[in-house]
């Protein structure tokens, strides 16, 4: 009989991954913290809205927060007009999006967290909300980003000769345009509406991905592994995404966490311009932007405060994050 | 009818210059070799770094199409067996050709799949297993990764990928340079074993002569993509022609090469040797010699042949 455990434990990538990504403090309470802000995103509802999360009425139960139905629409919460038995209600009892113009640019208190804005809504309410455009806009558009430029950069490191030309040259193209620039003037011609940033950002940004891809790609296709595929006779499409992309892509997915807080810096400069997502959707760019015309009068500052911690946090845990993965990858840092 | 049967091949790849990428010349990798391969037999491309030797497998395999001449499988052009699995190869460096990423059994089942598009998890495990099992490994590896196994451990299991779909030639591109001496005779001996047992035929590409001289019947000296000596293993060994093959096996033998290289202009249509042959005269630049033959299968192509 094998003894199975004097055998040596070989270590794949991932699991050595892992291990080294677990002893790095930073990373982990970045990772920690990314994952707190998506939570938060999720759960939005429960935290801040002016709808309970779960409400007995006349022997229905409905969600009103959560699904947010058509004829609740224009209902007072705080004093309905039908009888509510027993309800579920959010810990900050405001709407993102409801104003109260009796309380404008009211500072913090324990009614409102955060202040209220030149509307009267809650900025708690609005950081709250603001997290899912935020980090939604984010990811996708990284995805975005990643995707087509592992694609482009695969397409062009695999096919070689004309194709390579070919994107090379757009690649380097489209990286002399100053890509915020680029951004705004195409937003200038589009409602900006959420999914169009999304699809600009993720339009704009993939250029440093397809060359890091196309790079690691040129590297891999000349391996021994490669010409066994091709002997056999497998499709150029199967060789790229079975053998090339699995062992090329790991630097590019480095790439795109750096990427996601780049897409949500550039979300909230957007909103910040009035070029992002339209009032009253939250957005943590926007209430900045409400507080720039009261700054100068010495008013406000809750409304640029905390908005803008929640934007540099954000940003730097997934900056950290990204580096710690990076760190932890990296073969030649092994200690 | 011959099994593979080359001649003239040639595989020029262009040099490209400017920015409009005019053509300016040829890199004559593999310059107008010929051969002629029996099935069953071993056939050994013999030549130092850059020799055109790698090139050449790579030719007969499909992924650098001859740029002239012509190679014959069966009598039928090669261009129909390629990427079929019929004609098989097994490279020089375990560690890149196994993809990390990929566990033993899609290895193996990747060549296998192309001909039986439609076969069950089942007997496509059992097919792997019965490979692994010819090549020296338990079938109950099938599910690990290439990075648990050892240099030549990885060789053999790029032998069952090459042996699972039932080729009729494989080209061996220095199967053995990069393992250690005492798994080096493991694997020539195994590779001796299955080219009896499935009825193979090999090019074995190497720069080691003692490799080759264990498993090959016939040899091919190969020096800047020509050929400067072929013929019968034991007629080469013993009575090297060439005074390239003469400085090769004397290379082999002594750690010091007694003759040091002679520096002489490049020979353009002449004999590739003639700026580090001792025996180089006005008639090799000028032109390559045709095939002298010594014996019943010994050719070279030298006007100055060593006699013996």
């Amino acid at each position: 009989m094998k003894d199975k455990d004097t055998r040596p434990k070989y270590e794949s990538f991932f699991t050595v991954f892992l291990q080294r990504f677990k002893k790095n403090r930073t990373g982990q309470i970045s990772f920690y913290f990314v994952i707190f802000m998506i939570v938060l995103a999720v759960i939005a509802p429960i935290i801040a809205n002016d709808a309970p999360v779960m409400m007995v009425s006349e022997g229905k139960v409905t969600f009103p927060g959560i699904f947010n139905p058509s004829e609740f629409l224009s209902t007072d919460w705080r004093n309905p007009s039908f009888p509510v038995d027993f309800a579920v209600w959010p810990i900050v009892r405001y709407s993102p999006v409801k104003s109260d113009l009796t309380k404008r640019v009211a500072p913090p208190s324990w009614d409102h967290p955060f202040g209220t804005d030149d509307q009267g809504m809650d900025v708690f309410a609005r950081i709250v909300w603001g997290t899912r455009i935020s980090i939604s806009i984010g990811v996708i558009s990284a995805g975005l980003t990643f995707l087509i430029g592992s694609l482009i950069g695969a397409a062009a490191g695999y096919f070689g000769g004309a194709a390579d030309v070919i994107f090379s040259r757009i690649i380097e193209i489209m990286m002399c345009f100053p890509t915020f620039f680029l951004i705004l003037s195409v937003l200038a011609f589009m409602p900006p509406s959420y999914y169009n940033i999304i699809i600009v950002i993720g339009l704009t940004g993939w250029t440093s991905i397809a060359r890091l891809v196309r790079g690691e790609v040129l590297k891999v296709k000349t391996l021994d592994y490669i010409r066994a595929a091709k002997i056999n006779g497998v499709k150029p499409f199967k060789i790229i995404s079975r053998h090339i992309l699995p062992n090329s892509i790991t630097p590019a997915l480095i790439s795109a966490t750096f990427n996601v807080a780049g897409a949500i810096l550039v979300e909230s400069t957007l909103s910040f311009l009035g070029f992002g997502v339209q009032p009253p959707t939250p957005s943590w760019g926007a209430i900045i932007r409400v507080a720039y015309s009261y700054i100068q009068f010495d008013q406000g500052w809750w409304l640029s405060l905390y908005p803008a911690l929640a934007i540099f946090m954000t940003v730097t845990a997934y900056n950290l994050l990204g580096q710690a993965i990076r760190d932890s990858a990296d073969p030649r840092l092994i200690e | 009818m011959s099994f593979l049967e080359a001649s003239g091949i040639e595989v020029h790849f262009p040099i490209y210059k400017g920015i409009f990428r005019r053509v300016t010349g040829h890199v004559r990798a593999v310059d107008g070799v010929s051969f002629n391969l029996k099935k069953g037999e071993v056939l050994s491309v013999i030549g130092e770094s850059g020799s055109g030797k790698t090139t050449l497998g790579n030719a007969v395999l499909g992924l650098y199409p001859p740029t002239g001449g012509q190679f014959r499988f069966h009598g039928a052009d090669i261009r129909q067996s390629w990427f079929s699995g019929k004609i098989q190869a097994v490279f020089q460096n375990p560690y890149s050709s196994l993809n990390p990423r990929m566990n033993i059994l899609h290895t193996i089942a990747e060549p296998y799949l192309r001909i039986e598009k439609n076969i069950d998890k089942d007997k496509l495990r059992i097919k792997v297993g019965e490979a692994l099992e010819t090549v020296g490994i338990e079938a109950s590896a099938m599910f690990r990764y290439p990075h648990e196994f050892s240099g030549g451990q990885r060789q053999r299991v790029s032998i069952a990928r090459a042996l699972i779909s039932q080729p009729e030639l494989i080209i061996l591109d220095e199967p053995v340079s990069s393992l250690d001496v005492s798994i080096r005779a493991q694997i020539l001996n195994l590779l001796s074993d299955l080219k009896t047992k499935f009825d193979l035929s090999y090019i074995f590409i190497s720069h080691d002569l003692a490799t080759v001289r264990f498993l090959s019947q016939t040899i091919m000296i190969i020096y800047r993509g020509k050929v400067l000596e072929s013929g019968d293993k034991n007629s080469i060994f013993e009575r090297p022609a060439n005074p390239y093959t003469h400085l090769l096996l004397q290379s082999a033998r002594d750690i010091v090469v007694r003759n040091d290289p002679i520096e002489r202009g490049e020979a353009v249509g002449g004999c590739p040797f003639y700026s580090r042959c001792p025996a180089a005269d006005g008639q090799c630049r000028e032109s390559f010699p045709q095939a002298a033959q010594l014996e019943e299968n010994h050719y070279v192509y030298c006007y100055h042949p060593y006699v013996h």
